[in-house]
């Protein structure tokens, strides 16, 4: 797999820089119906996401996760709290902007892939890049080059009916990234994959977020990730459990790192 | 230094909307093709009501000018050999009809003023007849017995008959004709007998007149007259105050013709002679040889000669005339019976003047046709639109605008409406066409109105886009509103 270098000297992505906070929630709360059968998804979440981090969003089924993902996404609206991106509150922001944020600025890999089952793996890549003015020229350029990354160059015209489920992850990698976004949301990405394919998305994320100095949001029960991130973020019961270094990780626990 | 600053996405033009429109309905064909073709049958529906009705009606107005003009060569006919009766009389003086206002005056003298009383007398004679004839059937019988109106009005000229009349009426508790017992003794013992000494009148100079066309005729029956010399029999009609004005006594003399040798077959099968050979030639057993049967015998190819001469041979009345004339005669008659009942009652003549010549029922009909229209087209385009809340979500989770994805749904509505709406307005105008052929015979089908048949179809097409359109702006407008993760829940 050759990586495109971008045009911009890469940052160091090593160090992640602690002190710019490219995410912020304060107070989050999400709930899902009302009355009696409200269900708090999200109870007074508080966290802070630095730029340049791959920071591992971790915790049982049903604590959150997702809920949290859409939420720092912009996807849905918090039922009470704030949402800082780079600072902005989001709530603030027009349909028009809101649009502009999904679309350059943050990169989404869902955990059921949502691609457009009637577009090619090339369309599906440059959907973003259309909506964002690219030329087409431009965008099957990009597009080939973000195939070509993912490792399915050769599988460009295919649609997703006639790619494998890693495939179709694969695609939906080449799609988050379509408009160089500073954040990636990837939720379970390798929920759905075999031992082999997961570890090559998960190879695939971190050399975004090394060569790219995108920060890569990604939501797991995959311990493999414990090694590649730089923070892990514990959610449990729609509340923040802890957050720990991943050094920290290795010197309280010392036996995750070699598990596999 | 921030590196997300809120700022605002980029329009998309149109063509690119329209590319994914279509590329999205050529994936989802089968689909699409299944909206297009409910789309298709909503709008063939309204389209063959809308041509149906144009189509049918004009026809219909068609058919009944003839059997009315066919019915007024009868009547004028009629007056030229007895006069008419009292009830007709009323009855035009009731409309008011001016040509035959014009004979009245000729035969009786009429002056302006008195015209103007026997106008509105015969008004209120006919305002009476109108309140009797709205009695129910008991009520009827009970106040008028089996008289009809203008006897009873006779009958009330008597005071002592009129008191018990109005004693029954308060009984039933009916008001009193007219308004008041002082206007209903007016129009019994003064109004209605003025009119009727008038009309008497009239009568008596219609009888006049026609002596004097008969004396002109120096012998000559009408109708032989008429056939052997139109135009002579016109002059002589005008000359005894008969108001030809606009009559065409070439068709009347034809008329009379075909009249005669209709009634001649007629009275011929009254001979047991004749219908026993007619039987025995054609091989059909006599309980079977009657008018109609004969009319469809001379009429037909087949059997035409064959009847031809048993008739030629019983009956010397057929020798001037061939057998292609009773031919003729016969399928003429037998087409009048048909067309009698095609329309056997007035259609409504004014509604020609209307867009599509609908009257009134055909208008509920339309009412319903759209209705319809209306619910497949939004029910097809509801459930296209709703099965793709996901990919609606989705494109909002890229960056898609609302105005975009609206504009994409338009665009698919429009092209399936114009696909369904074409295919559709194309079948419907094709099944009124076989609908109106199997109705009325092709030779007789109109599509005089092309214009408007087409502006029907036109309708129902653009009906069919706007519904489509209409119908999807709703729904997709609700799912570009919505959050994109909101969307995706609908599911
Ligand atoms: N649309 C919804 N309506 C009602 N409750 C919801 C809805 N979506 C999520 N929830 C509830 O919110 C809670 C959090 O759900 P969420 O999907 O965020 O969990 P998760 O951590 O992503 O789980 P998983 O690991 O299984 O994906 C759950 O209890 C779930 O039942
Ligand atoms: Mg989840």
């Amino acid at each position: 797999m050759t990586v495109t270098t971008p045009e911009t000297e890469p940052r160091s992505t090593d160090r992640p820089d602690h002190r710019a906070v490219i995410v912020r929630t304060l107070n989050l709360e999400k709930v899902y119906g009302s009355g009696d059968a409200a269900t708090y998804a999200l109870n007074g979440v508080d966290s802070a996401i630095y730029r340049g981090e791959l920071i591992a969003i971790m915790g049982p089924s049903g604590s959150g996760k997702s809920t949290y993902f859409n939420m720092i996404g912009a996807l849905d609206a918090p039922s009470k709290g704030r949402i800082l991106i780079d600072e902005v509150d989001v709530a603030q922001l027009s349909a028009t902007e809101l649009a502009f944020l999904r679309c350059r600025k943050i990169g989404y890999i869902f955990q059921s892939y949502n691609l457009i089952r009637y577009m090619t793996a090339l369309e599906n890549v440059t959907v973003p890049m259309t909506f964002s003015g690219t030329t087409p020229e431009e965008a099957h350029r990009r597009g080939m080059a973000l195939l070509d990354l993912v490792g399915l160059a050769d599988r460009w015209r295919h649609r997703p009916i006639e790619m494998s489920g890693g495939q179709q992850q694969r695609v939906a990698i080449a799609r988050s990234l379509a408009n160089e976004p500073q954040i990636l949301l990837a939720d379970e990405p390798t929920a759905n994959l075999d031992f082999k394919t997961g570890e090559e998305i998960l190879d695939i994320l971190r050399r975004i977020n090394a060569e790219r100095g995108v920060t890569v949001i990604c939501s797991t029960h995959d311990h493999r990730l414990l090694h590649l991130c730089h923070r892990i973020m514990w959610i449990r019961d729609g509340k923040v459990e802890r957050v720990e270094r991943r050094e920290d990780l290795r010197i309280k626990t010392g036996k995750i790192g070699g598990e596999h | 230094m921030k590196e997300i600053v809120a700022r605002n996405q980029v329009d998309l033009g149109s063509a690119r909307c329209m590319q994914l429109a279509f590329s999205g309905m050529v994936f989802r064909l089968f689909r699409s093709m299944i909206t297009v073709a409910i789309l298709g049958m909503a709008v063939a529906f309204l389209a063959h009501m809308l041509a149906y009705t144009v189509m049918s009606g004009e026809t219909s107005r068609r058919i009944w000018r003839e059997l009315e003009s066919e019915r007024r060569l009868g009547t004028e006919l009629r007056r030229l050999e007895s006069p008419d009766a009292v009830a007709i009389l009323l009855f035009h003086w009731q409309r008011a009809e001016p040509a035959r206002l014009a004979e009245h005056r000729a035969w009786a003298g009429l002056e302006d003023e008195t015209e103007e009383t026997l106008k509105a007398h015969a008004a209120a004679v006919r305002s009476f007849q109108r309140q009797i004839d709205g009695l129910n059937p008991r009520e009827r019988a009970i106040l008028v017995g089996d008289r009809n109106a203008l006897a009873l009005l006779e009958n009330l000229a008597d005071p002592s008959a009129r008191a018990a009349f109005l004693v029954r009426l308060d009984q039933m508790d009916r008001p009193v004709p007219m308004g008041g017992e002082a206007e209903l003794a007016r129009l019994a013992e003064r109004d209605w007998p003025e009119l009727e000494r008038h009309l008497s009148a009239i009568r008596e100079g219609h009888r006049r007149a026609i002596r004097h066309v008969e004396t002109a005729l120096e012998g000559q029956s009408l109708a032989e007259a008429l056939i052997a010399s139109p135009e002579r029999v016109k002059q002589r009609a005008a000359a005894a105050g008969f108001s030809v004005g606009d009559l065409d006594f070439e068709r009347l003399a034809a008329f009379a013709r075909d009249a005669r040798i209709q009634r001649q077959t007629e009275e011929t099968l009254a001979s047991q002679v004749i219908r026993r050979n007619l039987s025995r030639e054609l091989n059909v057993p006599l309980v079977q040889v009657h008018s109609q049967r004969l009319l469809n015998w001379l009429a037909a190819d087949v059997r035409n000669a064959e009847a031809f001469d048993v008739l030629l041979e019983e009956s010397p009345l057929f020798e001037p005339l061939g057998a292609a004339d009773l031919q003729r005669v016969a399928a003429r008659a037998l087409e009048l019976r048909r067309l009698q009942r095609l329309v056997p009652e007035e259609p409504d003549l004014e509604a020609a003047e209307n867009l599509f010549g609908l009257d009134n029922s055909a208008r509920w009909l339309i009412l319903l046709a759209f209705l319809v229209c209306v619910i497949g087209v939004a029910n097809a385009m509801l459930m296209s639109v709703t099965e793709r809340f996901t990919e609606i979500a989705t494109m909002k989770c890229l960056g898609a605008m609302d105005k975009f994805i609206m504009l994409m749904f338009v665009f698919e509505a429009g092209i399936q409406g114009l696909l369904g709406g074409v295919m559709g307005a194309a079948a419907g105008l094709l099944l009124a066409w076989i609908r109106g052929f199997s109705e009325f015979g092709g030779t007789l089908v109109v599509w005089p109105v092309m214009g408007t048949v087409l502006l029907s179809a036109l309708t129902a097409l653009g009906v069919g886009i706007l519904l489509a359109v209409l119908a999807a702006v709703g729904p997709s407008l609700v799912a570009a509103r919505l959050a994109p993760m909101e969307a995706m829940r609908v599911d």
